[in-house]
């Protein structure tokens, strides 16, 4: 009578094992794809707040893989201050990826720094007939297009890029 | 006299198929939120670009541009299409669906103005 249960103990803890192998692999994917999607969501929401995007700013640059934008500042009441921009920066540092949000001095916006750890950030801004947008994070990519002449992002049927 | 089961084995016997449930479900939830992210990217192409699909059309995806999560998910496939909303011109209504296999993991509609896309 032993031997059956033996073996079917045996038989448990392997399928056991397998199970939680799985669940600790689709765990490891889907927490790889939600900090694909954070880093996404907060690179779409600066690319829809930018009236702009610079070349260089204080030393880093476009060509290193960064993406630079400029936002229009706003006040307390959320309306835009003519002539103030605010400094939103992506760019890579070694294996890490890092946000910075610059406020102008008149912005109600504060400074913003964040250090995505892990996140092989690769970003670019090409202009054309379109403007392209891509960022890429943990080898996922995600490409967006805009077109200039036509796309009102802010709030207040504002043009978002400068022709 | 016939011997009983042991109540541990009965357990065991039990939670097998429990955390097969499991995984299964927690891998759904990935696919799910997968698809629902590729669908969103595929809509918010074409309410930036609405000249890229006409009314009544109906197209396979990915589409327009590289989409990496459905690259990376060969085993999805799906569709998106645009029709008119109510009849009304200036409202076009926008649907991509994705399926895994024979199911379908999302299906998602988007109303645009046409006027001021939004």
């Amino acid at each position: 009578m032993r031997r059956p249960a033996a073996a079917f103990t045996l038989v448990f803890t392997a399928i056991s094992v397998v199970t939680q192998a799985l669940f600790a692999l689709c765990f490891m994917k889907s927490s790889d794809f939600d900090r694909f999607l954070i880093v996404k969501r907060m690179f779409e929401n600066c690319v829809r707040l930018s009236s702009g995007t610079l070349a260089s700013y204080s030393g880093i640059t476009a060509e290193n893989g960064a993406a630079i934008f400029t936002l229009p500042s706003i006040d307390l009441n959320l309306a835009f201050i003519n002539g103030a921009y605010d400094i939103a920066i992506f760019y890579p540092a070694g294996k890490n990826a890092v946000f910075r949000l610059l406020p102008s001095g008149l912005s109600a916006r504060g400074n913003e720094s964040v250090i995505m750890k892990g996140i092989n950030l690769k970003t670019s801004v090409t202009t054309g007939n379109y403007h392209s947008f891509s960022c890429c994070a943990k080898n996922r990519l995600s490409r967006s297009f805009y077109n200039p002449g036509l796309a009102l992002m802010l709030p207040s049927s504002r043009v978002v890029f400068q022709p | 006299m016939k011997k009983r089961p042991s109540l541990l084995l009965v357990l065991m016997l039990v939670s097998l198929p429990i955390s097969a449930a499991g995984l299964a479900l927690y891998y759904w939830s990935y696919e799910k939120k997968a698809a629902v992210e590729a669908a969103l990217e595929q809509l918010e192409f074409v309410r930036m670009m609405p000249h890229v699909i006409t009314n009544g059309e109906k197209i396979r995806l990915p589409a327009f541009t590289h989409n990496s999560i459905m690259a990376s998910n060969k085993r999805f496939s799906g569709s998106l299409s645009c029709d008119y909303f109510e009849g009304n011109i200036s409202l076009r209504r926008l649907k991509a669906e994705i399926f895994f296999g024979p199911f379908r993991l999302t299906s998602l509609e988007c109303l645009v103005d046409a006027r001021t896309r939004n």
